[in-house]
């Protein structure tokens, strides 16, 4: 790895970040924080700034990346990205302690939604906001939009991109990757601006709706209320934020299509009808197993059902309903929510619906040749057989998935005695989704685990969002090699 | 711009990195899914899997989009097939490689009519240089510019070289100190007026031809510097020289005191490329053996060439070489089909004393590699005449053409000088150049003019301007309505 290039580029989102806080500074004055709030987060974006123009000004020089220093830049960029973050959580005394604010901002960075605070209607807005705002950064990747406002990067820009997006297969709507990075984050403000002003109308103020649209389509989860959605009790603003939550679990490259004019183009791609299928037989099989059980109008099990099993899959992580309370049934089909996902090329975490599907049409044709050795089957996807690579690589990463939740579920139960804690917090970090069940479900929160098991949890945020791979390179000693 | 590629074989691959360079935007088509994975890999393109000449392949790397299409895929039927889909959807520019020489010549097809506006056939501009190189030992490159009216040559510094003596400004010092008619010569960027007679003493002789000669770049090893006047030069240097035609021989009598022609040119390949050569140096009495390893085709080559050599055997093998008469007065141009084999015998034809051999090498990678070895005097790429035939394209309308050199980085921009523009009426000394960019020479009505530092600048001049990389930009915005 070339360390200048790779910092070059971290000190440029570095800046970048910190006119972010610089901006959040600005809302603590407009909402007329207390002094310390306002002080603190002046100071934060000082010293991120400040941080960033330093490094940007002794790593000077031709920026030209290696396959390898792109995923160091994702790797240490938003390892840096989540600590200096957490400064505005430190400066202005909203979290004293280093692990949980760091818990914090890289569980908003990596869209997790997994936090540590217990009363956020006690937290100034300037604060909040930057909370929110992590979540914005962490949708469509931080480094994915330098990717798109630098001119300089060329090839190198694709491995950013490659090291930064989710799913298997990067779709490229333009030739160059830079115009395709703007266009993505286009998409992306677009349906965060649209989702605002439709919660608006809603009610909310333009502070909660902004918080909440940024949550929505970065699939983050953080609210800007201790209850979650469930505070507004609104069935418009629970409909509003579910077609969202949908939309931002979609490959955005079939948002953009549709937004020019051809939705059609969701029902042609096979991971979508999959993303589709999933998402609606979750769900109908949820209300067949709480209503009466848990609700006694079927209204309110279809409402409930419907937006729990959608903020799940897209593990986005809000709540209407403690789901803990739920039957057996329905707790473990969202956690098999959970690992699915979203789409490739959405802001959403888990293993993505592609992955899943092609490992399960491999199985399909595993049995098929079973019974007929003579057989020449090809997994398809649509139409198109898949490249014998591509099924090995995804095996290989859903092999990979499960190893590692199933290792992070063993460490944690060195943190918690409560098995559905400790494996269902895994899984709710690793995914990028954020409530789990029991110790961490739908009304609890992450403050109770111990130090030790946040920073651990926080390493497992990293490793869902940038898929496993990008952070697991870096930890090989070759990577270092000349 | 957007270009669509057709073909990531060797020659589609080189030309989507230099074109990705210029920050085009590109899109390759290829059938071969790891081709396409390994080039998707290196350059900032985007790839689309399926047959250039099926038209639902095309619109999905959407073909209506593209402002040029390049076909060079191996097959000559799908090129044109393609090209003729592009210009059915619109696109306004198409260029089709052509292999087959037969296309090329053929009237019963008009290509402008079918949309097929440019037919490039790596054949027979390979061919035409090689057979340069070998009619004027020493000529390790000739590019020709304004329609064969001026000649960019390189040649290389060996030992006994004048050019050792000093630097530039030096040379032309010494040069008119022993003529004293002219004080100045070609490589300094001002000078006076000169009207030599064309009889001159010797050395006025050559004072004159180097007021005639501008040195455009040069190179030392693979770093390239501009040979200004204080420039001193090292044994291996090679040089890009801007040259008449009628004195390059003259240039390489001075360029390499004791020069005399080749005694043999020994041709291992007798393919379409070969067997053209050949064929050429036949008609200009050359001697030429020619080894072809196939003996059915060793003897189809052997019917159409009355004088030449044919030899059925293999350039690897040593004895064959021998036999063949490849020593120390023989060039030696390798271009079977075989790169490996090329270089080989390059490499051997070096170790029995050749003092000129030349490989033919499609694959890029390649080239460094060899350049490294320090063995070869020259290495044939086929797709370099090619892209020089595309680039014209890509430059633009205020660019006529643009040719890169083999070797040096930079460009050769054809660019004129419309009424008014900002330069006519200046004496080239008075001229801001962008960044190092040097004029080659200047064409006016039918006659070239050495741009000395005194010669004016006008109207409807046609200039070849020298720019580095960096700068081919701020030439073209100077040129730029």
């Amino acid at each position: 790895m070339n360390l200048r290039p790779v910092l070059h580029l971290i000190s440029i989102m570095l800046a970048v970040l910190g006119l972010a806080i610089g901006l959040c500074a600005g809302i603590a004055w407009l909402y007329a924080d207390p002094w310390q709030a306002r002080i603190g987060m002046l100071a934060a974006s000082g010293i991120v700034l400040a941080t960033g123009i330093l490094l940007f000004v002794l790593t000077r020089g031709p920026v030209d990346l290696s396959r390898r220093d792109g995923f160091g830049i994702v790797t240490f960029g938003w390892l840096a990205a989540a600590i200096l973050g957490s400064l505005p959580f430190m400066l202005t005394g909203v979290i004293t302690d280093p692990a949980a604010a760091l818990f914090e901002t890289m569980s908003g960075f990596t869209t997790t939604g997994a936090s540590v605070l217990s009363d956020l209607e006690a937290v100034p807005r300037g604060v909040m906001f930057w909370r929110a705002m992590t979540h914005f950064f962490g949708g469509m990747g931080v480094l994915v939009l330098c990717v798109a406002i630098l001119p300089f990067l060329g090839v190198g820009g694709m491995q950013i991109y490659r090291a930064e997006m989710p799913g298997p297969s990067k779709d490229r709507l333009t030739p160059r990757i830079a115009t395709t990075a703007k266009l993505l984050w286009g998409v992306y403000v677009f349906l965060c601006v649209a989702e605002a002003a439709l919660l608006r109308l809603g009610g909310m103020d333009w502070f909660d709706a902004f918080c909440h649209a940024f949550a929505t389509m970065a699939t983050g989860g953080f609210s800007t209320r201790t209850a979650s959605v469930a505070a507004y009790n609104s069935a418009y603003i629970e409909s509003v934020i579910i077609v969202f939550m949908f939309l931002a679990g979609t490959n955005f490259a079939l948002n953009y299509r549709a937004l020019l004019g051809r939705p059609l183009c969701y029902f042609r791609d096979p991971e979508f009808r999959f993303y589709l299928g999933a998402w609606l037989t979750a769900t109908v099989v949820i209300i067949l197993n709480i209503y009466r059980t848990v609700y006694p109008s079927f209204g309110q099990a279809v409402r409930a059902a419907f937006f729990q099993s959608t903020s799940i899959m897209t593990t986005t992580g809000f709540c209407t309903e403690d789901f803990d309370l739920w039957p057996g049934g329905s707790k473990v089909i969202l956690v098999l929510l959970m690992f699915i996902g979203g789409c490739a090329g959405s802001t959403g975490g888990g293993m993505k619906n592609i992955r899943v599907l092609v490992v399960l049409k491999k199985v399909v044709r595993e049995i098929t040749l079973f019974m007929q050795p003579q057989a020449v089957v090809k997994v398809k996807i649509g139409r198109e057989p898949v490249p014998q690579e591509v099924i090995s690589h995804i095996s290989a990463f859903f092999i990979l998935f499960v190893l590692v939740f199933a290792g992070g579920s063993l460490v944690m139960t060195l943190f918690t005695p409560d098995l559905q804690t400790a494996v269902t917090s895994v899984i709710a970090t690793l995914g990028n989704i954020g409530p789990g069940l029991g110790g961490v479900g739908a009304v609890q929160n992450y403050s109770a685990i111990p130090t030790g098991g946040k920073l651990f949890l926080t390493l497992f945020m990293l490793l869902g969002r940038l898929e496993l791979y990008t952070v697991l390179i870096v930890l090989l000693p070759g990577f270092w090699k000349k | 711009m957007r270009i669509l590629i057709i073909g990531a074989g060797n020659a589609g691959r080189h030309l989507a990195g230099k074109l990705c360079d210029m920050s085009h935007e590109v899109v390759v088509v290829d059938r071969d899914q790891e081709r396409l994975a390994l080039l998707e890999a290196q350059l900032d393109i985007l790839t689309v899997r399926g047959s250039g000449s099926s038209p639902d392949v095309l619109e999905r790397a959407e073909l209506a989009k593209a402002n040029l299409l390049i076909a060079v895929t191996n097959s000559d039927e799908v090129n044109l097939l393609a090209c003729i889909c592009a210009h059915e959807a619109g696109v306004p520019n198409t260029v089709a490689r052509i292999v087959n020489p037969a296309l090329m010549e053929s009237p019963l097809l008009d290509y402008k009519r079918l949309g097929v506006d440019c037919l490039v056939s790596q054949n027979q501009e390979a061919a035409d240089e090689l057979f340069e190189i070998l009619k004027n030992p020493g000529l390790l490159e000739s590019v020709w510019l304004l329609d064969g009216r001026a000649l960019i040559a390189r040649v290389q510094v060996r030992p006994g070289s004048p050019l050792l003596n000093g630097t530039l400004a030096d040379l032309s010092v010494a040069h008119a100190a022993a003529d004293e008619t002219t004080p100045d010569s070609g490589a300094a960027s001002s000078s006076e007026p000169r009207q030599v007679p064309a009889e001159a003493a010797p050395h006025g002789a050559v004072a004159n031809l180097m007021a005639r000669v501008r040195f455009i770049t040069a190179l030392r090893g693979d770093v390239s510097f501009l040979p200004r006047g204080d420039a001193r030069f090292e044994v291996g240097d090679d040089l890009y020289v801007a040259v008449l035609p009628g004195d390059l021989s003259r240039f390489l009598d001075w360029m390499y005191p004791g020069r005399h022609a080749f005694g043999k040119s020994v041709i291992a390949g007798g393919g379409g490329l070969g067997l053209n050569l050949a064929r050429r140096l036949e008609t200009a009495s050359i001697p030429a053996v020619l080894l072809e390893r196939d003996a059915a085709r060793a003897g189809e080559c052997s019917d159409v060439l009355h004088k030449t050599l044919v030899l059925n055997g293999d350039a690897s093998d040593q004895e064959m070489m021998v036999n063949a008469g490849v020593g120390p007065n023989t060039a030696f141009v390798a271009i079977t089909g075989d790169e490996e084999l090329n270089i080989i015998s390059c490499m051997l034809a070096h170790k029995l004393g050749a003092p000129l051999t030349v490989a033919l090498v499609s694959k890029p990678e390649y080239v460094p590699v060899i350049r490294s070895l320090g063995l070869l005097s020259r290495v044939v790429s086929p797709h370099l005449s090619m892209t020089n035939a595309i680039l014209h394209y890509v430059r633009g309308k205020h660019i006529r053409a643009a040719t890169w050199l083999h070797k040096a980085p930079g460009e050769l921009l054809h660019v004129v000088v419309r009424e008014g523009h900002r330069w006519a009426g200046k004496p080239i000394s008075g001229l801001k150049m962008p960044g190092e960019c040097l004029i080659a020479t200047v064409l006016r009505g039918d006659t070239i003019h050495v741009p000395t530092g005194d010669l004016t600048v006008e109207e409807g001049d046609q200039l070849v301007i020298f720019a580095l990389p960096a700068d081919v930009g701020r030439v073209q915005s100077l040129f730029k309505r």
